[in-house]
């Protein structure tokens, strides 16, 4: 197995991995959307509230922030200790937020979130919260909780998680006759002539359209998927790096794999019983 | 003698001159009409209770 990074920013990964089949990448794909834990608002204790929005947007919105998540030095709620409702410090982060429009009517924005931690804020500090009139106040008390996203989508981790097969485009010299038809045809002009022979400029970048092959009249090139490389595109919210969220999926990856040997060893067991 | 009505911590507030009434004075009052500015219309005022809502 091989894997190469193609693009990496703080946001956004691109690689390239070979070797595994497809079960694997949609594992590794669905487990990254649903799987890998995020830090997010769950509950919300509003003290105050004289704003037009009601309590219930508001911490449907609160939930929908996405913050930080620092995920050493915390434990999923159905792991800790603590059995209590909102938590405790090794697995809920308190967050604050007062706020009042005294002079003017004004926007409340997550810049004005206030973390108990200041590693786990809010990813962007200019995201609107909510609206306040003249003299409106709004003060609440919010328990963020590391949590999944198959329980409910505010934990997803990535806003984008995708994956296709790499592409290999071969050309026969023997039969092309350098008509072009292909390098014409290619929407992404990835083809081009050059020292008499057609070649491929970026073989990532090639959608599998199978243009060029339907354009060749002599059948000199043919556009087929790699069965075992595929090419990764993964975007976070901001909660996790891209890279933390890779490696992460991967660990709860293996995790359910030896579960499965674990309890398919004690059937057997039993059965040898 | 125990109060015959306990204080129930609902207050409403005059729409016109914002002039708070609480619960009993409001219970004293022969027509709902505001004590300062004789406005007919009032708005109940939110009780500072605390609430837990879910995130969801």
């Amino acid at each position: 197995m091989e894997i190469k990074i193609l693009k990496q920013d703080d946001l956004h990964i691109r690689f390239l991995i070979s070797g595994i089949e497809i079960p694997v990448a949609n594992a590794l794909r669905r487990i990254m959307i649903a799987e890998v834990p995020s830090m997010i608002i769950d509950d919300v204790i509003i003290l105050e509230n004289s704003s037009p929005m009601k309590d219930e947007i508001l911490s449907h919105r609160l939930g929908l922030l996405p913050l930080k998540t620092d995920l050493d030095s915390y434990v999923l709620r159905e792991d800790c200790a603590c059995n209590s409702e909102l938590g405790c410090s090794k697995c809920s982060v308190t967050l604050t937020l007062e706020a009042e429009a005294t002079n003017t009517a004004r926007s409340v924005y997550s810049r004005e979130m206030k973390s108990e931690n200041p590693d786990v804020t809010p990813v962007s500090d200019d995201i609107p919260l909510l609206k306040l009139a003249r003299g409106q106040r709004i003060r609440l008390e919010a328990y963020a909780k590391l949590g999944r996203g198959i329980e409910h989508a505010k934990w997803q981790p990535v806003s984008g998680c995708a994956y296709k097969y790499a592409a290999a485009i071969q050309i026969d010299p023997k039969k092309c006759t350098l008509c072009k038809k292909c390098v014409d045809i290619c929407t992404k002009h990835l083809l081009k002539m050059e020292n008499n022979k057609i070649i491929l400029t970026e073989p990532l970048d090639c959608r599998l359209c199978e243009e060029c092959e339907e354009a060749c009249t002599v059948g000199a090139i043919q556009a087929k998927p790699l069965k075992d490389t595929f090419i990764f595109d993964v975007e976070s919210n901001g909660s996790l790096s891209p890279e933390r969220l890779v490696l992460e999926a991967n660990k709860i990856l293996k995790e359910k794999a030896e579960e499965f040997i674990t309890q398919i060893s004690e059937l057997k067991e039993g059965e040898e019983e | 003698m125990a109060d015959q009505k306990p204080e129930t911590g609902v207050t409403y507030k005059c729409v016109q001159c914002g002039a708070i009434i609480t619960s009993d004075q409001f219970s004293l009052l022969l027509e709902i009409k505001c004590p300062n500015c004789g406005y007919r219309v009032l708005r109940k005022v939110r009780p500072p209770i605390v609430k837990r809502v879910k995130a969801v």
